[in-house]
């Protein structure tokens, strides 16, 4: 057994999603409006748990305790725009 | 008879507890091997009842093994202890089987008021571990719960505290001090101890919950700095008015995220029904915030020159927060230090304790350390996520103070000061930037992401170097109509603030702010904006960036990047503050000197819309459009950028899903 170390939780999900093509107000996703990251939200039991950034689709998350989780989803272009959040869907972990 | 009625029945009443009061030790165990951390006694081995002492099992193996390895009893099973000091190296006492084992310790029964000198050593701490290597209490459960000997809601008597801590010196306090540093960590033989590590549950305790002692203040710790804690590792409830405000001596401290929760013994023991319940604390109702009578005053996980804090708190009730003094990093941008803030605006902080990260008072003391020299580059050290969970006592009285109360619950109350820096002593003395995120809950802010009042930062500090600062306000975010987001009314010669993004197009503010926050449609983004007109005020921001529903700025100075900004003041760029970038910046209203450079300041600019006749001055450096000019220096007419539109910001991702 091992007691130093954070106990780590086993399951991990993959939150797919498919990345936005253009702005709000309909210009390209170009220089400093390209997306440069992308941010995953987790909620279990309705509470925020936490969020992480990852550079593409699909993102792996990882330590989670169990429980039913609901993802979230946004864009974050290179200047730090950043979309409204796109539900993704749920997951039992357990 | 009716007096030999009431005695029988008292004595029946008693006999549960009585007839479990029993002190064991290790003839009451069959410990077979020498217990071993992979191999500890099971308590299943030993024959204990309720309300037993176990003191003298644990004190019995420290001195035939040397060491303290145990294993909960896989059972519910209620023991009492007795204040023992452990010199061990290694001190094991866990469960790692099953959740339902549920093993609650709790003081040897004695009663504050008429105990004195040692026999009040009991009330104060339980277990104390002296120069150790390794102590792991608790385990993967959190199924281990202390229980102190709370003194209830009364009127808290005079009472004097003995000399038991180490650190203190007998002082006069009073019964509400019961507790003080339930369990203790100290380090005093020019060790470095390995590990502290305290995954279990504390109820009703007063002060400290944890308590550690090692080197003294003044010296930043070093991974060789002698009489220290390597690591603090801490989990759990802690119904305490101090969580873990270790004292000093831990070089690196992490809280469980997840399962930290710093609550006010009070309310957990008796609610809250929204209004002052009639109950009195220290004389006075519940929730005064009177910080002599011990009054909510939660400490989330301070830190003391400490060398880095992560993970996170959830902090209850209000009360203070996590006042990391002298510490070299709080997080990291990977991983932002998190802090929960659950049902706060109950009874609203004092004055000395507002919910939050926060460091107030004057002096030396509330010192943000950057680095032990104050050394080295000038990025972010302390990342911090703000999530406001909902509550379950919705929004507390209203106003900012309580009927009955005493002058230290008249203020604001919310997160007040969630970042509040003074330094009004010495201006060499540094710290470094934040990067902090106020998180609401994304899809339902009502239910969860609102923000209350109070003022998120406060800064009136370090008035001569500029640090990167950035907030963030998540999508879904609520802020109320309150809020200050950034007061600087106090500086004089302006605040330093650089790199800060105060708003967020996502972030939502509600209308009606006031006359002095002009609205545009639902989002509103501001680095600052003037509280009041009649104050020098700088805004020193960089990334002073448009947004859907950005206004003007009234003046910009001392930033690292400003772009995309409407100015009608005008940019201090200040002095000796690096290089400044200033592209696409429109400058509104008449000819006047729109930028300033001062000595030791480089600005490289481009992209100006300015009124004719305007003009940069200073005795700094510029570079205009690419080439060196001198000072002052008379801006080519423009009309280019202009009209500065804010791009929209990205579309929502759709589609994908959770596998």
């Amino acid at each position: 057994m091992n007691f130093i170390a954070r106990v780590g939780w086993s399951t991990r999900v993959l939150v797919s999603w498919t990345a936005p093509t253009t702005n709000t107000d309909g210009s390209a996703l170009t220089g400093d409006d390209a997306i440069a990251e992308y941010r995953v939200a987790w909620y279990l039991d309705d509470y925020f748990v936490n969020s992480a950034r990852y550079s593409a689709s699909p993102a792996q998350v990882s330590d989670l305790a169990p429980g039913d989780y609901d993802f979230y989803v946004t864009a974050i272009a290179v200047d730090g725009e950043e979309s409204d959040p796109w539900f993704v869907g749920s997951k039992t972990v357990s | 008879m009716v007096c030999w009625f009431k005695d029988s029945l008292l004595i029946l009443l008693l006999l549960p507890v009585l007839a479990g009061a029993v002190d064991r030790d290790l003839d009451d165990c069959t410990v077979g091997s020498t217990p071993t951390a992979e191999a500890p006694l099971d308590l299943d081995a030993c024959t204990i009842e309720n309300g037993d002492d176990i003191s003298g099992i644990l004190s019995g193996l420290a001195s035939t093994y040397g060491d303290v390895y145990v294993r909960a009893p896989s059972r519910t099973a209620n023991v009492v202890a007795a204040y023992t000091v452990f010199t061990v190296d290694d001190f094991y006492f866990y469960e790692d089987q099953s959740a339902a084992n549920k093993l609650t310790i709790q003081h040897v029964t004695v009663d504050p008021n008429t105990c004195s000198g040692a026999a009040c050593k009991g009330f104060f701490t339980l277990w104390s571990f002296s120069n150790f290597d390794n102590v792991l209490i608790g385990g993967s459960n959190l199924s281990i719960t202390f229980v102190g000997n709370h003194p209830g809601l009364g009127n808290c008597s005079v009472h004097y505290r003995p000399a038991v801590q180490t650190g203190y010196s007998a002082s006069a306090a009073t019964i509400c001090d019961i507790n003080y540093g339930f369990v203790e960590f100290l380090v005093t033989d020019s060790s470095i101890a390995n590990l502290a590590d305290f995954r279990a549950n504390i109820r009703f305790s007063q002060g400290y919950a944890l308590y550690t002692y090692g080197n003294g203040s003044g010296v930043m710790y070093t991974a060789s700095t002698p009489n220290t804690i390597r690591n603090l590792n801490v989990a759990g409830s802690f119904y305490a008015t101090n969580g873990t405000s270790f004292h000093t001596g831990v070089q690196n401290a992490w809280a469980d995220p997840d399962r930290y929760v710093v609550s006010d013994p009070f309310m957990r023991m008796y609610g809250w029904t929204g209004e002052v319940p009639g109950k009195t604390q220290g004389g006075l109702p519940m929730g005064c915030q009177d910080s002599s009578n011990d009054q909510v005053r939660i400490s989330g996980f301070g830190g003391y020159y400490t060398i880095s804090i992560t993970g996170g708190v959830t902090l209850e009730y209000g009360g203070g927060g996590v006042g990391q003094r002298y510490t070299n990093s709080v997080g990291s941008a990977e991983s932002p230090f998190i802090v929960r803030l659950k049902d706060w605006e109950v009874t609203g902080p004092g004055t000395l304790y507002q919910a939050g990260v926060r460091v107030k008072k004057t002096g030396e003391s509330t010192l943000f350390k950057g680095d032990p020299h104050d050394e080295g580059p000038d990025e972010p050290r302390r990342f911090i996520r703000f999530i406001k969970l909902p509550d379950d006592y919705g929004s507390g009285p209203a106003g900012d103070s309580l009927t009955g109360c005493a002058v230290d619950n008249n203020y604001a109350d919310g997160i007040s000061n969630a970042v509040r820096m003074e330094n009004s002593v010495s201006p060499t003395r540094y710290t470094r930037g934040w990067d902090v995120e106020f998180a609401g809950d994304w899809r339902t802010p009502t239910n969860g992401g609102t923000f209350l009042r109070g003022q998120l930062f406060y800064f009136s500090w370090d008035q001569y170097r500029a640090y990167n600062n950035t907030i963030r306000i998540a999508p879904g975010t609520v802020v109320d109509d309150t809020i200050t987001l950034v007061d600087t009314s106090t500086v004089t010669g302006g605040g330093t603030f650089t790199n800060l993004r105060a708003g967020h197009p996502g972030a939502q503010w509600p209308t009606g702010y006031g006359t002095s926050f002009p609205t545009s449609g639902t989002y509103y983004n501001y680095g600052f904006y003037r509280t009041d007109l009649n104050k020098p005020y700088l805004c020193r921001a960089a990334d002073c960036n448009a947004g859907t529903g950005w206004q003007e700025q009234t003046s910009v100075g001392r930033a690292n990047t400003i772009t995309d900004t409407n100015v009608s003041g005008s940019i201090a760029v200040g002095g000796y503050a690096g290089t400044t970038t200033i592209s696409n910046v429109n400058f509104s209203g008449a000819a006047r000197a729109v930028i300033t450079i001062d000595t030791g300041s480089t600005a490289v600019i481009t992209d100006l819309c300015v009124p004719d006749g305007s003009t940069i001055t200073g005795t700094g450096t510029l570079t205009y459009e690419g080439s060196s000019e001198s000072l002052p220096f008379n801006i080519p007419n423009s009309t280019a950028n202009c009209a500065i539109t804010a791009d929209g910001r990205p579309n929502a991702p759709s589609g994908g899903g959770v596998n």
